[in-house]
């Protein structure tokens, strides 16, 4: 199963090369941030790291398959209470292997209940599962350790830095190679037509659940590298709705079609909320909200389908191809809220099929 | 004993409220409505605010904040779902996109009641005389809660089954070709259906703030309960989802009394076990 296909030696030009330069730079930079970074923009860069492995870990399986996953949090919680009970036992990196394996075996046992069926069982499936795994594990500490909290043991704040960029960085790279395996490929088969598919031979219910394994595992490593963050953890802390929803938001926001789209829609939330946390935390949530609508609504393919589009127009056209198009966008803006604004069911401009699926 | 049998079924009456709201949207329109609690939560706060400040009565303030959730519902989906069901190519794209836009919905009416009423769970007392039932005690608001839920899930079912209205919105649910050859208007359909849905979530909000507190995250829960009993009882079947509302009450109710913290788990057991055994439902087709 895992055939990688390694380019050809032979064929790497030099303008090949100079396309990884930036990304070296940019890796480079990154690594050697802690030595000039403040603390503030330290925490905030590695939250950055976090979201965008997160978000980079739940469209490896849920962006490309389209089977939302809204209980990303449930993993990372898992692999926080993973860090505290073996962090004083064992070393950190055995830890974080430990829970990402941990976080693997679990999400086999609800693929294998859930990915079976079609339709709207997986969503729902995985939308209370963070409160389930919440009020289970309040239920354990409370009844049988009597527990309230758990201690994370310290670690400087660049190394915990580290362990996110390497964490981060691991998580992109293996996505990046599992894309080209037989997995990613097939993952790739089933978001555009599961039952050709299924069809051509593809097992798809074993596919949909490794898939969705691999990426729960990888939100679990990328959780583990940034435990050390806490200095303690409670159900409430481990099982917070942010990391079941924030991560598929950013992935659909910069667009589910790219490669690069989770970590732009990582990149613009993260921005968004430093920026708009000193106003009011409700404030932002209420703007993600509209953003999504609006993302649903108007922008299907993301930021990254936004970017994309602009650089054809203006590789064909120049910049006046821009100007007309946003001219065209404002007036056809206009014309659907005429359009939706009209309450008498009537529609002659809206496109699309005859009658609703 | 007794009092399981009683308890179970105030708080089955409830379930199967929103169960059933949920269903006539997802049944009619296809649109998964995550938001569905979150409107429970703002009936929840209507009621709240009829009586603190304006001194309504909690059972005669039920129209109004079903009638105000209900304008909600139908303005909502006719500036977001009605564009996401014109706009996918299938009905599988038109699950996924309107799963996310209520997604959306979710964030913005949380945080807006977060803003407005603050976090700390707001509530009101009244007739909380205690009934005696064969030995056991129950709060006058329960019963009366769980009556007037019963009443409405009747007043709902009579309506679908016997008025030319109803028929047309199951003809809808059914076969939306076919109801548009003979001459349904699909897109009111589709709006009065999600319309009547999103009531019927406010008015067992209205009903649940009469015994609760209300607080802008508690209707998450109830979602998710709606969803499983809707899985439960069979997408689309209104029977299935009343007595799946019941079931869910009584072990919900059951679990209550032995392990507060567990009702969750049991809830996702028990969703486990039907997705194992009969994916489609108990009702379903």
């Amino acid at each position: 199963m895992v055939q990688i296909k390694l380019p050809d030696l032979q064929k790497i030009t030099t303008t090949d090369i100079l396309k990884i330069v930036p990304f070296v730079i940019i890796i480079v930079i990154l690594l050697i941030a802690p030595l000039f970074l403040g603390l503030y923009h330290l925490s905030m860069l590695r939250r950055l790291l976090l979201f965008s492995a997160l978000a980079m870990s739940w469209w490896f399986f849920s962006g490309v398959t389209r089977y939302v996953s809204l209980g990303s949090a449930a993993f990372f919680g898992i692999s926080l209470y993973i860090v505290a009970i073996f962090g004083d036992i064992l070393p950190f990196p055995v830890v974080i292997l430990l829970a990402g394996l941990f976080c693997f075996v679990i999400a086999l046992g609800i693929g294998l209940v859930t990915l079976r069926l079609k339709g709207i069982y997986f969503a729902v499936f995985t939308f209370g599962l963070a409160e389930l795994f919440h009020n289970l594990v309040q239920w354990y500490e409370i009844t049988i350790t009597r527990t309230r909290f758990r201690f994370i043991f310290y670690l400087p704040a660049q190394y915990i830095y580290w362990s996110v960029l390497i964490g981060a960085l691991a998580i992109f790279g293996l996505i990046l190679l599992l894309r080209r395996t037989k997995l990613g490929l097939a993952l790739r088969l089933i978001g555009e037509n599961e039952e050709a598919a299924a069809h051509m031979g593809v097992n798809v219910s074993l596919y949909k659940t490794l898939g969705f394994a691999i990426s729960s595992m990888f939100m679990g490593l990328i959780a583990a590298c940034y435990a050390p963050r806490f200095p303690f953890i409670d159900p409430a802390i481990a099982f917070s709705a942010e990391y079941s929803l924030q991560p598929a938001i950013m992935a659909m926001l910069g667009g589910v079609a790219f490669l690069h789209g989770p970590i732009l829609g990582a990149v613009t939330v993260i921005l968004l909320n430093e920026y708009l946390r000193t106003i009011a935390t409700e404030i932002f949530m209420i703007l993600l909200g509209i953003i999504v609508i609006f993302i649903v609504l108007f922008m299907p393919d993301g930021i990254a389908g936004i970017i994309e589009k602009t650089r054809i127009i203006i590789k064909k056209e120049g910049m006046a191809g821009i100007i007309e198009r946003i001219k065209d966008g404002i007036t056809g803006f206009i014309e659907r809220m005429k359009n939706i604004l009209r309450l008498d069911g009537k529609k002659e401009q809206i496109k699309g099929p005859e009658t609703p699926p | 004993m007794i009092d399981i049998l009683i308890g179970g079924a105030i708080l089955g009456a409830i379930f199967s409220l929103i169960a059933a709201g949920l269903n006539l949207q997802y049944g009619v329109t296809r649109i998964l409505n995550i938001a569905h609690g979150e409107f429970l939560m703002l009936g929840a706060y209507t009621t709240y605010i009829c009586f603190t400040f304006y001194f309504i009565t909690p059972l005669f303030s039920l129209p109004i904040s079903g009638v105000i959730i209900f304008l909600l519902g139908i303005l909502i989906q006719i500036l977001v779902f009605r564009r996401l069901v014109y706009l996918s190519k299938t009905s599988e794209e038109l699950e996924f996109r309107s799963l996310l836009a209520s997604f959306g919905l979710v964030f913005i009416l949380q945080n807006a009641a977060l803003l407005i009423f603050g976090a700390t769970p707001l509530g009101y007392s009244w007739a909380t005389l205690p009934v005696i039932i064969f030995g056991y005690y129950f709060q006058l608001n329960m019963i009366i809660a769980a009556v007037t839920g019963m009443i409405i899930i009747i007043g709902v079912f009579l309506f679908l089954r016997f008025t030319r209205f109803g028929l047309a919105m199951r003809a809808t649910a059914e076969e939306p070709t076919g109801a548009k050859l003979v001459g349904i208007n699909i897109d009111r359909m589709h709006a009065l259906s999600f319309g009547l849905g999103v009531c019927l979530a406010a008015l067992a909000g209205s009903l649940l703030s009469m015994i609760y507190f209300s607080h802008p995250f508690m209707g998450t829960s109830y979602t998710f309960i709606a969803l499983v009993i809707i899985i439960m009882g069979g997408i689309g079947s209104f029977l299935g989802s009343v007595v799946g509302g019941f079931v869910m009450g009584y072990i919900y109710y059951i679990t209550l009394t032995v392990d507060a913290l567990l009702a969750m788990a049991v809830v996702y057991i028990f969703l486990i076990i039907i997705l194992l055994i009969r994916p489609k439902g108990f009702f379903g087709r």
